[in-house]
């Protein structure tokens, strides 16, 4: 294919107020150009005007210096402009053939006036393109629904490649896969930006210095500096990369440990195996190496949906299980209630809290709601902002604000700081500190091995799904961590 | 509300503010007047507050320990963000160590959150400092004698660096008058200035204090840029700039969050 370029000129998108104003931006195909900037200034919305699915205001989208008339997401593709999103755009109940094939007959010249085409073929496709990322094992008669963030991911991907995109954007696909996982879809994309352009969103730097050639900075709703790959020794781009990266300084608090609140005695359930530790007031826990099935069932069993094998867990001071907090690992468009409004989605993990006289107050739920959008800084919206409009980063602090609505002894936080700038992250820890100084023990479930190191008192290490150490992080660095993983 | 969740409520509110009339209290706590009185006269009786018409003022719960201390010390007006930076800082603190605390009402309110624990060597020129500490047992404190600064509350070695040649200090913490991100760190006293200086050399972690209301204000004499102590205590409110220049110069950073919403 020609070399080509995709250009934009003073694109610009006001809502109340100018979002993203005057972005003037090309990127050539062969080059994965990625986009990097703190939570809510504007990298998703950008993307988005793109590939169609928001409206611009103004401003103009070029290819090779032609104008293009994209209107909605149907004329955006019609160009080749393609959009792989941060949500999880799939059919859950349908089988992953369908998901991959799902509006694509047409294109795959399957479709004829008459039959529909053999299951034979369909299966065919599908594999081609799952080899590429060396998943053609993959049961294609299951519901996608019982896959993992990899697999799911690769389908959406899959998807989009049949259509042959000239343009396709990635936003942010790094936060819930593990770096090989990472590298596998990291590796295709190398050979694949040959005839495409790739946009990619991320904060993840490590992709960034080795995967891309042409990184742009985005702040406050403009592009405000842009770096080749040839840049990245110089001085200006450390300079803007450290101001962006997550090089904390982990505000850990020395514990005073309390009683005991929770315990898990050699529990096992079907993908895990002899998880013993218990959890004390005061204090935050760490919990590492799990996958995403593994993960889930550990949540289900401290649920109670599900029963355990073997072993128990045992709350003390009561015998009922207690309230927990909960912050799930999935991407929070899947935790949030869209078409509710932001102070309903904070106040629905405790509604009990929000009634007056046995009766809903719709008051209270807006005040308690203007309360935490003031405490997490959340800038870019007020309570009246719809949620579906919400920036990824905002969304996953109504997420944060909900689990501290409840206000209750146990959090368990599995991947928090997914999509939080450096300033919310720092900010999140210190509201971890303050969970803990109140009495409350926290278990966190990351994929951050500093994070683990720089927050837990104690790190609990499995393998398999079967516990391989439990060690006090004062004598447990980042690399003997990293390495007990391997 | 249940009657004993109102009483603990209404404690602490009094404990905050210790003098609060009746309609107030019965708006933040939702209830009737007629509740509130009930609950007031109850508390009351327990010598827990005095009632006067349409409101009660609290009575000070240390009134065995005020008597002896002379009463120009206990006047150190309460304040929310010093306090849960008190608790933060006191957090840090290891046991057998020993730390310096500077003069400020800051530093006060670590001193109080230490007394709950034990094994801690404090060197301090604070006299409210010394007057919360001077009484608890397990706690060994050396008090830093010289002139006296009547309005500081502090007292000024004549030779620092002489009284201060054969120290080392595991933790020093400071409070300054005024955080800025052109101007640093700055101070209106130049006594407090020198302290500072001369502790700073003989400390292995300094440790700043500032609660929020002291960012973007500027004070007399600059001490150093916002990367002067490795580590500072502060509250959840300062900007977002600040934050990122500490993150910037790999600054440790504790924030306090009150996470508890008034009822609404």
């Amino acid at each position: 294919m020609k070399f080509f370029s995709i250009e934009t000129k003073n694109l610009t998108k006001i809502m109340e107020r100018p979002l993203i104003s005057d972005i003037s931006f090309t990127a050539h195909s062969g080059e994965i150009h990625a986009i990097i900037g703190n939570n809510g200034e504007g990298k998703t919305l950008f993307a988005k005007l793109l590939a169609g699915v928001r409206p611009k205001t103004s401003g103009s989208i070029l290819i090779n210096h032609e104008p293009l008339d994209i209107t909605d997401v149907v004329s955006a593709q019609k160009y080749g402009i393609y959009m792989l999103q941060q949500e999880e755009v799939l059919f859950p109940k349908r089988t992953v053939r369908d998901n991959i094939i799902a509006g694509n007959e047409k294109k795959l010249g399957l479709k004829n006036r008459f039959f529909s085409p053999s299951k034979k073929r369909l299966n065919q496709v599908c594999l081609d393109y799952l080899k590429l990322f060396h998943m053609e094992n993959l049961d294609l008669d299951a519901p996608i629904s019982s896959f993992s963030v990899m697999e799911k991911l690769v389908v959406q991907l899959c998807r989009i490649l049949i259509c042959d995109p000239k343009v396709l954007i990635l936003d942010e696909p790094s936060t819930a896969l593990t770096t090989a996982e990472l590298r596998t879809v990291f590796d295709f994309m190398t050979d694949f930006k040959q005839n495409t352009a790739i946009i990619l969103i991320t904060h993840n730097y490590s992709l960034l210095m080795r995967y891309c050639d042409r990184v742009s900075v985005i702040d406050d709703g403009t592009i405000t500096a842009s770096f080749t790959r040839d840049d990245f020794t110089l001085p200006e781009f450390n300079e803007c990369i450290t101001h962006l990266k997550m090089n904390v300084k982990y505000p850990k608090l020395p514990i005073i440990p309390g009683n005991e609140l929770i315990r898990f005695d050699h529990l096992s359930t079907d993908l895990l195996e002899d998880i013993h530790f218990s959890m004390r007031r005061g204090e935050i826990i760490g919990l590492a190496g799990l996958k995403t099935g593994q993960k889930h069932s550990f949540l289900s069993t401290l649920s109670e949906e599900l029963m355990p094998k073997d072993g128990q867990i045992i709350y003390s001071d009561t015998l009922r299980r207690p309230f927990f907090s909960l912050i799930s690992g999935d991407e929070a468009n899947q935790a949030l209630f869209m078409a509710h409004s932001i102070p309903f989605n904070i106040a629905v993990s405790n509604f009990q809290k929000v009634t007056k006289y046995g009766l809903f107050s719709k008051r209270m739920m807006k005040g308690y709601g203007i309360y935490y959008l003031n405490k997490l800084k959340i800038k870019d919206s007020d309570i009246h902002t719809r949620t579906c409009h919400l920036s990824t980063g905002t969304k996953q602090k109504i997420v944060i604000a909900r689990s501290l609505f409840t206000q209750s002894n146990i959090y368990i936080y599995d991947e928090p700081t997914k999509n939080l700038d450096s300033t919310s992250r720092l900010d999140l820890y210190n509201i971890l500190n303050a969970l803990t100084l109140d009495g409350a023990s926290i278990l966190l479930i990351s994929s951050n091995n500093a994070e683990l190191v720089g927050m837990c008192s104690r790190v609990i290490l499995t393998k398999d799904g079967k516990q391989i150490g439990n060690y006090s992080t004062q004598y447990l660095s980042e690399e003997a961590l990293s390495k007990e993983l391997e | 509300m249940f009657k004993v969740e109102r009483i603990r409520r209404i404690k602490e509110i009094l404990r905050d503010c210790h003098q609060i009339e009746v309609s107030v209290l019965s708006n933040l706590l939702n209830v009737s007047d007629a509740t509130i009185r009930n609950d007031l006269e109850e508390l009351e009786q327990d010598g827990f507050l005095t009632r006067f018409h349409g409101g009660a003022t609290f009575n000070s719960p240390d009134t065995s320990l005020s008597d002896n201390s002379q009463p120009t010390m206990s006047t150190v007006e309460y304040h929310k963000d010093k306090e849960e930076i008190g608790i933060i800082a006191s957090r840090l603190v290891q046991e057998r160590e020993w730390i310096f605390l500077g003069p400020g009402t800051t530093t006060y309110y670590i001193a109080k959150a230490l007394r709950e624990r034990g094994q801690i060597n404090v060197l301090t020129n604070n006299f409210l400092v010394a007057n919360i500490l001077y009484d608890v047992p397990t706690i060994r404190l050396v008090f830093l004698g010289g002139q006296v600064d009547h309005l500081g509350n502090y007292a000024v070695p004549d030779d620092l660096d002489k009284e201060l040649q054969n120290i080392y200090l595991d933790k020093a913490f400071f409070s300054v008058d005024g955080v800025d991100l052109n101007a640093g760190y700055t101070l209106s006293d130049k006594t407090v200035f020198d302290i500072i200086h001369s502790v700073m050399k003989r400390s292995r972690e300094p440790i700043m204090v500032a609660d929020c209301s002291k960012f973007e204000q500027t004070a007399f004499m600059t001490i150093g840029n916002l990367s002067l102590t490795p580590t500072i205590i502060t509250n959840a409110g300062i900007p977002d700039e600040y934050k990122r220049y500490y993150l910037d110069h790999d600054i440790r950073v504790y924030s306090s969050f009150d996470l508890k919403p008034a009822a609404f």
